[in-house]
């Protein structure tokens, strides 16, 4: 009896167009999207439009800052040009240009730019005689990450035309050795590994807060466990019947999201790893439970997915994920602290190898427990098959 | 007049009677300005600019001498950095990881005979940062090795910020901008597939075309309706940015409102072109969401285009939110662009909108008649 109301309310789930869309689609959309905008911003293709006037004139200074403009203004073999450069007379146009966003800053080299390079390079130092540096002007509008970015490789390119100036000048300069090491995670990191745990989490509790809330406030609401309590079947295998459904269409959409992931991204099958498996679990636990107290709370569906909307949409924007935010702004972080999200997409993470979690391991287990229990005890509190009519 | 005033109360009441049409249009687009106000805008309630030096840890190897110290306090406030001293090159990676202190990347420095010996550290979950991390630790280390062979820069850089808006711009002001752009393109692209698309599912249109009403006046009726009631949720926006987060705008009101009007008027007919593709409304809705989801995240609201791939940036170019927008900050007075690139695109968005608004009424129209 109770395979057979659980078969039913399966089919008749699948059935539905949005559930479809929603619950299956949409996850593997959103993974495209968040793979093929983040996997692909590696900084290779950055590109900025400069305006650069140049009241220098001839001399050894300006030679050098045309040629560095001239190298970075150049694409490489499978490496796109830095900046490429508009060359302008006059400030005010630049300014305007500025203004108007068609570059992203301005360069100027300054008419006494040779001079002071000589006095520098060929007077100071012999006669000692201390003179001003030869100095460049970036204008740039900070608020616009691009202008900033821009000005800073400028910065960057020109910190290592001195370093090289030195070095030619014979001024003894140690060199410098670079290495690096990245910390909480396995060699290989991969954005798609990423994203499908995130996109995972969504999923699970889309399902819970959308399809289950939903389900449970609208069968309230007309009334259909009213009608169901007048015939032999309970409410509560009728109850029990409808978790049960909501979770295999959690782990339906999960088996695909991962295959989707592996052949279309070449995410790992990592996923699968027994330290994620608790993870999984407690998602879909706490997806259930969240599930039940919207719609143990609701008139109606309407107001369940009022509710859901407003409960999962910081929860998934500050749960971590699709970026990290265990040092997001103070005013917000108590609210990451205490999503259980946040520990759910972590944990699976640390799961599989990518990221470790910046949190006591425990609390990953503890966080999401406690809010399901916490969930489940309200709901049961809450919960009136009657609905309106009580 | 009077049937078009009649519509438009009655197609007033039925949206802001149906309490889920009002929470989404009124208050979910305040939820994201709060919630991404908070979080990115710099998470104080006062608007003020979250840009500040960038933390980092940094270890000194114990047979580091003092200069390698105060070279590097000394440099890094220059390279717009703030360096925090951990006591062990664990500490450093264990700070790094978990972001004690808010730093976002780590160094050790070891002086080993003539050559300065770097190792960074870099937080895995910050993969996309990492670039950016390293063109500093690079500015970083240029400068270390210069200042302790006693070179001064030849070739001096100055930065100058400058300001072309009336009044100083904040990051949370810059963020409303684009939480209005996404409001906006949310609600004008659900308008018409709410009005038309559920309308003649229901058959409400059929049963009103037995009526001497005209559809024209249906069609107008609903548009100005759609107008007014997602204007509202501008105005909340604006308060609450406001009084809550302190930003100070400079708004040019007659360019504010126009770039309302077309942007709305715009993203109703993308609604309304989908309406026709797609015909069931929930099919058009869903289609609307992934459109919508798309264009939140390439369009520039949230990341610059420079530093998207080609392929994104063309992409972008298709998207009406870039648009709208850019337009929204120059109207709120956040950023500046060509004043006729301004006019030029809202033409456009009118023009757009003028052409497939009336052909949409029309042609469902027709086919209800048939």
């Amino acid at each position: 009896m109770k395979m057979n109301l659980f078969k039913a309310l399966l089919i008749s789930n699948i059935r539905e167009k949005e559930v479809l869309f929603w619950i299956f689609a949409f996850p593997i959309i959103l993974l495209t999207i968040m793979v093929m905008i983040f996997g692909s911003m590696d900084g290779q293709d950055i590109n900025f439009k400069v305006a650069l006037i140049d009241k220098g004139g001839e001399g050894m200074g300006t030679t050098i800052i045309r040629d560095v403009l001239k190298d970075v203004s150049t694409s490489s073999e499978g490496r796109k040009a830095l900046f490429d450069i508009i060359v302008l007379d006059d400030t005010e146009e630049a300014r305007q240009m500025l203004m108007d966003q068609k570059v992203s800053i301005i360069i100027e080299i300054p008419e006494d730019f040779n001079v002071k390079f000589n006095q520098v390079v060929f007077f100071s130092r012999i006669t000692a005689i201390s003179a001003q540096s030869p100095t460049v002007t970036v204008e740039r509008v900070a608020l616009r990450n691009a202008s900033t970015l821009a000005s800073d490789i400028f910065k960057q390119i020109m910190s290592s035309v001195n370093l090289e100036a030195a070095k030619r000048m014979n001024v003894k300069i140690s060199g410098y050795e670079y290495s690096e090491e990245t910390v909480g995670q396995s060699e290989n990191f991969s954005y798609a590994d990423f994203f499908l745990a995130g996109v995972l989490v969504m999923s699970f509790f889309s399902t819970g807060f959308f399809a289950l809330g939903n389900d449970i406030a609208h069968n309230k609401h007309i009334g259909i466990m009213k009608r169901l309590s007048a015939t032999p079947l309970s409410i509560r295998k009728f109850m029990y019947s409808n978790i049960l459904s909501k979770m295999l269409i959690m782990v339906m959409s999960a088996v695909m999201l991962v295959i989707f992931g592996h052949f279309v991204f070449g995410s790992s099958f990592s996923i699968l790893n027994p330290e994620t498996f608790p993870f999984i679990l407690l998602g879909i636990l706490d997806a259930l439970a969240f599930g039940l107290f919207i719609g143990s709370i609701s008139k109606n569906a309407n107001a369940a997915s009022a509710i859901g909307n407003v409960l999962f949409f910081p929860m998934q924007f500050l749960g971590g994920l699709y970026f990290e935010v265990w040092d997001i702004s103070p005013a917000v972080r108590w609210f990451v602290y205490i999503n259980p999200m946040t520990y759910i997409a972590a944990g699976m993470r640390q799961g599989m190898g990518i990221v470790d979690a910046p949190v006591p391991a425990y609390s990953l287990y503890l966080v999401p427990l406690a809010w399901a229990a916490v969930m489940l005890v309200i709901s049961i509190f809450t919960f009136d098959w009657r609905g309106d009519a009580s | 007049m009077k049937s078009f005033l009649h519509m438009f109360v009655a197609l007033f009441h039925n949206r802001t009677r149906d309490k889920m049409a009002v929470f989404f249009t009124l208050f979910f687009p305040l939820l994201f300005l709060i919630v991404f106000g908070l979080a990115f805008g710099g998470g104080s309630m006062d608007g003020s600019s979250s840009s500040g030096p960038t933390r980092f840890g940094v270890y000194f190897d114990e047979n580091s001498d003092k200069d390698l110290h105060d070279i590097l306090l000394s440099i890094s406030e220059e390279y717009g950095l703030d360096p925090r001293e951990a006591t062990s090159t664990a500490a450093l990676a264990e700070g790094v990881e978990k972001g004690y202190s808010g730093i976002k990347f780590g160094i050790t420095l070891k002086q080993e005979g003539d050559t300065l010996k770097i190792r960074a550290y870099y937080d895995a979950g910050d993969k996309n940062q990492q670039s950016l991390y390293k063109s500093n630790i690079d500015t970083l280390a240029m400068g270390i090795v210069k200042k302790a062979a006693g070179f001064e820069d030849i070739l001096k850089v100055d930065v100058k910020d400058i300001e072309f808006t009336p009044k100083k711009v904040t990051t949370i002001g810059y963020m409303v901008a684009g939480v209005l752009a996404i409001s906006i393109t949310f609600s004008g692209l659900m308008a018409l597939i709410i009005n038309f698309g559920y309308f003649r599912k229901e058959k409400i249109l059929k049963r009103f075309l037995a009526t001497p009403f005209k559809g024209s006046t249906f069609l107008y009726a609903s548009v100005l309706n759609s107008l007014l009631i997602s204007s509202a949720s501008i105005v909340i926006i604006l308060i609450v940015a406001k009084f809550a987060f302190g930003v100070d705008f400079s708004i040019l009101w007659p360019e504010m409102i126009v770039n309302y009007l077309t942007s709305m008027i715009l993203m109703m007919s993308v609604g309304g072109l989908f309406l026709m593709i797609f015909k069931e409304p929930n099919a058009t809705m869903n289609v609307a969401n992934v459109f919508s989801t798309l264009m939140m995240f390439v369009s520039g609201v949230y990341f610059p285009l420079q530093l998207m791939p080609d392929w994104l940036q063309t992409v972008a170019k298709f998207f009406p939110m870039t648009y709208i927008a850019n337009n929204m900050r120059y109207v709120l007075g956040q950023d500046t662009m060509a004043v006729s690139e301004f006019w030029t695109t809202n033409i456009v968005f009118l023009a757009i909108g003028l052409i497939v608004i009336p052909l949409l009424g029309a042609t469902i129209f027709k086919q209800e008649q048939d």
